[in-house]
């Protein structure tokens, strides 16, 4: 296990508890700070949590005065992780909400999944694509981990795993310094701990 | 990539979700317990050490269902709940004792997944739609306990099987998904703790039936017998007595389901002392 002075803040979006988060991001060897505002002086990460739904989320983000620093944190190329909910917010619209502007710092838009049951809830195979010739290297080893969703990205071209349930649909997205997992990491075993440790910085 | 795909629509399960093991921890006064018939009732021990050597063997889920606390009236215990939601890195679901919203919401905030609802779902039917909306129909887990009554019906009962309630279970089953369940968890009170297999007929048929994921509850002892309930379309199996007393571990049961061609998950299986 890493063990880093580094503080990882979780952006409370009003929507259920982070304690599950919290108590993971504690386990890989990182200070966990809840947000309620962006007070971001001695924060080294951001992560936008997977509870709620995505239009109450964004009014919350709105609320507190997060798109700004948001935006600046996406300027200056600072690490971010989207954690279900925080991965759909980051595109432009969803189908859960319609007529909510999402933050649009991805294009395209969420769709509800035509999966057998719903919502989606249980564990399913993450894969991670490895093109020949990809000259980002993949780190990340494939594995199960836990889905609670009903609304997903079909596609995107930051897309680099894929899951299926009923069809396929992202599963990590990643530009340079932000990171977004349609699963929860927290709730994924020894898997998604792998997981969250190579992602957190340390 | 047509050939992976065709080999795992082969397996039980292949062409969805994994098939889940979920351990079950029976609690009283804040003790793991285990009777047969959900009466003559054994002490097993610590429900945190329970669950996390359950996670350790590659549990998907941990059930905790604090069965005193419906009968008596006693609240769920839920400094033991946080203790376990905060050492625990798989879902965690926990039942007993809920009667209003605001109990779900304790649940929840103490550090639950999804909350199970039984008998106060068979008095206040409306419970289920306002927990629903509010919470998400993802973390309402309906508990149904019924027994095959004499004229061939299943029957629903409540209050560890005391009593029954005249109500088919099918029925009642459709109803409660209807208002907005997000999981069933049926557990045949004849078949509990007896070791003679789940009862199928009816749980198989509602998992094939229905829009969400059904749990198995109730009777397992062998590996055969998850392998027969996940057949049977069963989304998830649930157990208890023969995790409690070794009989099986999960790790066993996982590696032996894998060899009968059930889609379980993959998991690391952490060979460090943490």
């Amino acid at each position: 296990m890493t063990t880093s002075t580094k503080r990882i803040g979780i952006i409370e979006t009003g929507a259920g508890n982070v304690a599950s988060l919290h108590a993971a991001i504690e386990r890989a060897g990182r200070i966990a700070v809840r947000l309620n505002t962006p007070q971001l002086d001695d924060i080294d990460q951001l992560v936008i949590p997977g509870q709620g739904r995505f239009g109450p989320v964004m009014q919350t983000l709105k609320r507190a005065g997060w798109l700004p620093a948001l935006q600046l944190w996406f300027n200056h190329n600072r690490p971010l992780l989207g954690i279900c909910v925080g991965l759909q917010v980051l595109f432009e619209a969803s189908e859960e909400d319609v007529g909510i502007h999402g933050l649009g710092f991805l294009r395209g838009e969420v769709r509800r999944l035509k999966s057998p049951k719903q919502p989606m809830t249980g564990w399913a195979a993450v894969d991670f694509v490895r093109p020949d010739a990809d000259e980002r290297a993949i780190n990340e080893q494939d594995g199960d981990a836990y889905f609670v969703n009903s609304f997903v990205v079909p596609d995107c071209k930051e897309a680099v795993a894929w899951t299926e349930y009923g069809e396929r649909f992202c599963a990590v997205i990643r530009t340079d310094a932000w990171l977004a997992c349609q699963f929860h990491p927290e709730k994924s075993g020894r898997y998604g701990a792998e997981l969250l440790n190579q992602w957190l910085v340390s | 990539m047509e050939y992976i795909a065709s080999e795992r629509a082969k397996q039980i399960g292949g062409d969805s979700l994994r098939k889940r093991i979920i351990a079950c921890l029976d609690m009283r006064d804040g003790r793991v317990v285990k009777g047969v018939k959900f009466v003559g009732l054994h002490d097993l021990g610590d429900p945190i050490e329970l669950a996390l050597r359950y996670e350790q063997q590659a549990a998907d889920e941990i059930v905790l269902l604090d069965i005193s606390a419906s009968p008596e009236g006693r609240n769920a215990q839920l400094d033991v709940i946080a203790r376990v939601a905060n050492n625990l890195s798989i879902p965690f679901t926990v039942g007993g004792g809920v009667r209003v919203l605001d109990d779900i919401w304790a649940l929840l905030d103490a550090g639950a997944d999804k909350v199970s609802i039984n008998s106060a779902a068979l008095t206040t039917p409306c419970l289920i739609d306002a927990a629903s909306r509010q919470f998400g129909a993802q973390c309402i887990v309906v508990a149904i306990d019924f027994r095959l009554n004499s004229t061939s019906v299943h029957e629903v009962v409540s209050h560890g099987g005391r009593t029954d309630t005249g109500r088919d279970a099918r029925a009642w089953a459709a109803e409660v998904v209807n208002r907005g369940a997000g999981e069933l968890l049926m557990t045949c009170i004849d078949r509990d703790g007896t070791g003679v297999g789940f009862e199928l007929a009816l749980t198989g048929e509602l998992a094939r039936n229905l829009p969400v994921p059904v749990i198995a509850s109730g009777g397992a002892r062998t590996t055969a017998h998850f392998v027969e309930a996940f057949a049977n379309g069963v989304d998830a199996a649930l157990a208890a007595g023969i995790f409690h007393r070794g009989e099986l571990t999960i790790t066993e049961l996982k590696t032996q389901l894998i060899g009968a061609g059930v889609s379980v998950r993959q998991s690391l299986i952490d060979p460090r002392p943490c």
